[in-house]
Formats: structure tokens, sequence, C-alpha cells
């Protein structure tokens, strides 16, 4: 009977074949252990079905292998701000390959921002979780999805801005400066490639975890909780009842912002003139509109995928 | 005891047991039972997920160890670990005394 529970287990398992091995030997020595006293029976029913043991290695492996994940999306959305920071200080200033108005630096414009708050989402699932024993089985999908998003934009970061320093670095001709940038942007590739084998390392370990309990929250719930410590968003805007009007109040925030930066590198107040208000304005108004239609994009296209909207 | 309320406490439960001295599942589970007095009661299985998730992160380590009749693994507190008691004894005292307390203003 023993020998018949070990190869129910052996079946059910599914987790490398060393660890495997470790577990089969514990389960076999303790039900030995066990039977000597209870019998082979009783020790089997003491024990449990082999089912719900594997159940529970399958979601432990998981739940390290997600957390794990997440601990490289971070270092990767990290490293890609110190990129860009690093770029954007060089030599190169306001012709920094980020700044300019060509591709690789409309990408790495855009991929940063939905970078920026993949990761966010991310990283409030895991610290939402992240005194519990495990990661809730129904939650490890959608932390894997947040981390797959922002590794992506990460990596066309590295691939755009890597393209943008091979064309422009020969007109800078401080050396030590491109090494500098070099060396991050290969440190950053590796990081992200680190990242990407943990995801699939991620997905393969949650695969097996069937999701049995009944939903704890709804995805949305992991934001807000993590929110909720500082901000208390009022009913009209509520994420959950209101998720467009949310959104689009966010995106003209974001447009806004990003036409103030803009007018910011330009000079500031200071370069304000009478005879400039007015192209500053309408350039203002261009620039708003652009980020404000990418933000309200981004979250029709990714907010079902995230599971930040119904 | 309800299986599932011991599973939120099972981490600290098995640290304890296990600082006593060095122990395989089977006789931690024995220990588990004996000072309990027999109210925790669980699927034996469920210990082990536990016992491996305690030493990947650190708190417990293991070695297989000759037996009489066969090798088993044995289970041992890390510094870690005994830090993690120490914190979880704290806590569920401090718990403790707060359900007490309001219990008891209850009873009264």
């Amino acid at each position: 009977m023993i020998d018949a529970y070990l190869r129910e287990l052996a079946v059910q398992l599914d987790v490398p074949a060393r660890r495997r091995a470790r577990i089969l030997a514990e389960v076999r020595d303790h039900l030995l252990e066990s039977a000597e006293r209870h019998g082979e029976e009783g020790a089997i029913e003491s024990f449990g079905p082999p089912a719900e043991l594997a159940r529970d290695f399958h979601l432990q492996l998981a739940s390290a292998s997600a957390r794990r994940s997440s601990a490289l999306t971070a270092l990767a959305l990290g490293g890609s701000l110190l990129l860009l920071a690093l770029i954007g200080s060089g030599p190169m200033g306001d012709h920094a390959p980020w700044t300019s108005a060509g591709l690789y630096g409309l990408v790495s414009f855009f991929a940063a921002q939905v970078a920026l708050v993949a990761g966010a989402i991310g990283m409030a699932r895991w610290a939402r979780y992240r005194h519990e024993p495990l990661f809730p089985a129904q939650r490890l999908e959608d932390t894997q999805r947040a981390n797959a998003v922002a590794l992506g934009c990460i990596q066309a970061i590295v691939v755009s801005q890597g393209v943008g320093v091979v064309i422009h670095a020969g007109s800078v001709g401080d050396s030590g400066w491109t090494i500098a940038l070099t060396v991050t942007t290969a440190a950053l590739a590796v990081v992200t490639l680190a990242g990407m084998a943990g995801l699939v390392r991620a997905l393969a370990r949650s695969r097996p975890v069937a999701v049995t309990d009944p939903e704890r929250d709804d995805a949305l719930a992991d934001l807000l909780a993590a929110t909720r410590l500082r901000v208390s968003l009022p009913e009209w805007i509520d994420m959950r009842a209101h998720p467009w009007r949310f959104c689009l109040l966010f995106a003209a925030a974001c447009g806004i912002a990003a036409a103030a930066g803009h007018a910011l590198l330009d000079g500031g107040f200071d370069a304000v003139t009478w005879s400039s208000v007015a192209r500053m304005l309408l350039a203002g108004l261009a620039i708003a509109t652009i980020e404000g239609a990418a933000v309200a994009l981004a979250f029709a296209g990714l907010g079902r995928f995230l599971r930040i909207r119904a | 005891m309800r299986s599932e309320a011991l599973k939120g406490h099972l981490d600290g439960l098995l640290l304890a047991v296990v600082a006593e001295e060095p122990a395989h599942g089977y006789e931690i589970l024995e220990r588990l039972r004996d000072r309990s007095g027999g109210a925790f009661a669980l699927p034996e299985g469920t210990v082990y997920p536990a016992l491996h998730r305690l030493e990947g992160a650190g708190l417990l380590k293991s070695s297989w160890a000759p037996g009489a009749t066969r090798r088993r693994r044995v289970y041992a507190l890390t510094s870690k670990g005994k830090r993690a008691l120490g914190q979880r004894r704290k806590e569920w005292r401090s718990f403790a005394g707060a359900v007490e307390a309001v219990l008891a203003e209850a009873r009264a």
C-alpha cells in the first residue's frame, strides 16, 4: 500500500527530479515509521491524499519562483531608470537618444512609462503578500503578467538605447562616459535576460498549481491596498466602479506632467516671452494630447491583461 | 483545533518544536501532538511542504542522518530561525494578550 501511495505521489509531483527524489524518500520514511504503530492503512489515512500534498509543494515552489521573478523585475526596472538618467546626464544632454524624436527615443519614452506602471503593479502585489508564507494561487498569474510586461518594456529600452548609443557615441568624444554607458547597457541586458529566464521558470512552476480556493479579493484590491495606505480616492473616480473615468483623469495628469517637463527642459519660465507664449501653449497641448492618448491606449490594451480593469 | 486555524501558526509551531532538539518529520509531528495534548491534529503530510519552505527561507537546515533501520532527513534550527522564533513568540504573546483582554471584557 505504501509503495502504491508513493507511486501515485511520484506521478502527481511536477517538481525538479532531485526535489522529487528527496520528497519521496522523506514521505517513505514517514509512512514506514507511522505504519509500525498504526498499520499501513492507518499511516496512509493520517498522511493525507497524495494530490493535496503535491498541490502544497507546487504552490510552495510557485510562490518562491514568483517572488524571485518580482525581485529580478524590480532590479531590472531600477537599472533601466539608472540607464536613462545616465544617458540624460551625460555629454549628449538634450541630444541623448531618449530625448530625441527619433524612433528609439520614442520607444524608450513610452516603454519606460509602461514598465514603471507594470513594475509598480508587480511590486504592489509582492508588498501585499510579502509577510504571508505563500503567494495566493489566484494571484500568481497576475503577478507574472505584470512582470512579463515590465521586462518586455525594459528589454525594448535596452535595445532602443543600445542602438541610439551605437549610432551617436562616435560624436560624443568622451570615451569614459561611453564606456560607462556601454557597461551599464550590457549589465541591464543581462539582468533583464535573467529576469525573463526567472519569469519562464516561475510560469512553469505555477502551471501545476490548481486554483481551488475561492477568490480572496479581485486583482485590483492588491493595488488599492498598497495605495490606500496613503491615498483615499473619492468614489467618483474609484478605479473599480469607474475605470475609464479614472483612466482619463490619470491620462490628463500624465499629459500635463509631460508638457510641464518638456517646458522645464526648454528653459522653464525664464524662457517665456510674450511672443513665445502661444507657441509654448500649442507645443504643450500637443505633448499633453500625445501623452494622454498613449496612456489611454495602454490602459485599453493592457488594462485587462494586467487585471486592473474588468 | 480546526486545521485551517492551525495553518496560520504552523511555521512558528514547527520552529518551536525543532528548537528543542533537531528531529526528522515524524518526530516533529509527534512532539507537536504531545506538547499540545493532542489538540493539534492535521494531515501529517502538510508538515513537509512547511519544513521545506522554512528551509528555503533559511530558518531551518537539514541533512540525511543514519537511523536504526533507514536514513532520515533531520531538521535543525539555524541562527536566523532562532531569531524568527523569538519574534513569533513576541507577536503571539501580544496577540494572545489582546484577545484575552477583549474576551475577558466581553465576559464581564
